[in-house]
């Protein structure tokens, strides 16, 4: 009986216990001191605070994707603490029609986030830092659909995708935070 | 004295069936013309006025293919089929010209994948925003909710 007991305790540690994802630095990310267009129509370091980043391409006027996405990182963000340790970066690609008011009402119901845009050489230079790429106008915008996770240095430590779960999420970005 | 007959169900298996039962009852759904249309909703947008998406499914329950050709919502000034496709690490949209679906074939419209996208979204005080389907043989009208995106 004590021996059941005992494997039952181990069995229940052992999956409570939080699965470890493998963070490392990448040879991408953001070269210090870069600067973009705010939501506050600001210029503004994409890097701040000294903490973990969480960066996202993407476009206001995208109906399905961004929002999708941005609805999967809050649900990982909001419960606990995480979202006072992270800053998420949301990049938009939308260089013809992005405007900061547009971007701060996007992410209105993100407090943690920051949106930025900048004209179309500024972002494909941050596109290739981070080995991404967008192409297209208006409607038929593509982009990048990974999540940039980034440490206080700008370097890329992981990248999650839009279809990872709440719980992969979460799970990363702690572990970026910490 | 007649045996005691013995249940067929456990006991505790009835409040899980009722709860089962409840849930199946209250998803949203329409019937009309060989066509079943369940769990359809519009996302609120952020700010009225702004572009949004609506999502659900549709199951041709017919004997013929059933076109989609066109959608309309009473609360947005324009609605078009679309689907988010995945290619070499970028997300992109396209507009679909029409969705067939053939006999017992279900289309689902879920986030990252078909959907409707409406422009200029203005929520109305009842949160319910009416939704005209146009198939090649049949115009189809319902409510749907508008509500916050599921996550």
């Amino acid at each position: 009986m004590k021996r059941w007991l005992f494997a039952l305790l181990v069995f229940l540690a052992l999956s409570c216990r939080g699965e470890k994802y493998e963070l490392g630095e990448m040879p991408i990310g953001i070269p210090a001191g870069t600067e973009l267009l705010s939501q506050d129509g600001k210029r503004e370091l994409l890097l701040q605070g000294g903490g973990a980043t969480a960066l996202f391409f993407g476009f206001t006027r995208c109906p399905d994707f961004c929002p999708m996405t941005l609805a999967r990182i809050d649900a990982a963000v909001k419960d606990g603490k995480l979202a006072q340790k992270i800053r998420l970066v949301f990049v938009s690609v939308d260089t013809q029609r992005e405007k900061p008011e547009d971007l701060k009402t996007f992410l209105s119901s993100f407090p943690y986030a920051r949106g930025f845009t900048g004209t179309a050489d500024e972002i494909s230079a941050l596109e290739k830092s981070l080995g991404a790429y967008s192409k297209g106008d208006a409607g038929k915008i593509s982009h990048s659909l990974f999540i940039y996770v980034l440490n206080a240095k700008g370097k890329a430590v992981y990248l999650l995708r839009h279809d990872d779960t709440t719980q992969k999420i979460r799970a990363v970005l702690e572990q970026a935070a910490s | 004295m007649l045996p005691k007959r013995k249940s067929v169900l456990p006991v505790g298996c009835i409040p899980l069936l009722l709860i089962l039962l409840l849930f199946g009852c209250s998803r949203q759904k329409h019937r009309e013309s060989n066509l079943l249309f369940r769990d359809w909703y519009v996302v609120k947008p952020v700010a009225n006025g702004l572009g949004s998406v609506a999502y659900g499914t549709i199951t041709n329950e017919g004997i013929s293919p059933q076109i989609l050709k066109q959608a309309a919502f009473g609360c947005a000034a324009s609605a078009e089929l679309h689907e988010t496709i995945e290619t070499s690490g970028r997300m992109r949209m396209q507009a679909l010209p029409a969705i067939t679906l053939a006999p017992g074939e279900t289309a689902v419209f879920e986030p990252g994948h078909k959907h409707m996208m409406l422009g200029q979204l203005k929520v109305p005080g009842d949160e319910r925003c009416e939704a005209t389907l146009t198939f090649e043989a049949v115009s189809v009208r319902f409510t749907v909710p508008v509500r916050e995106r599921k996550k």
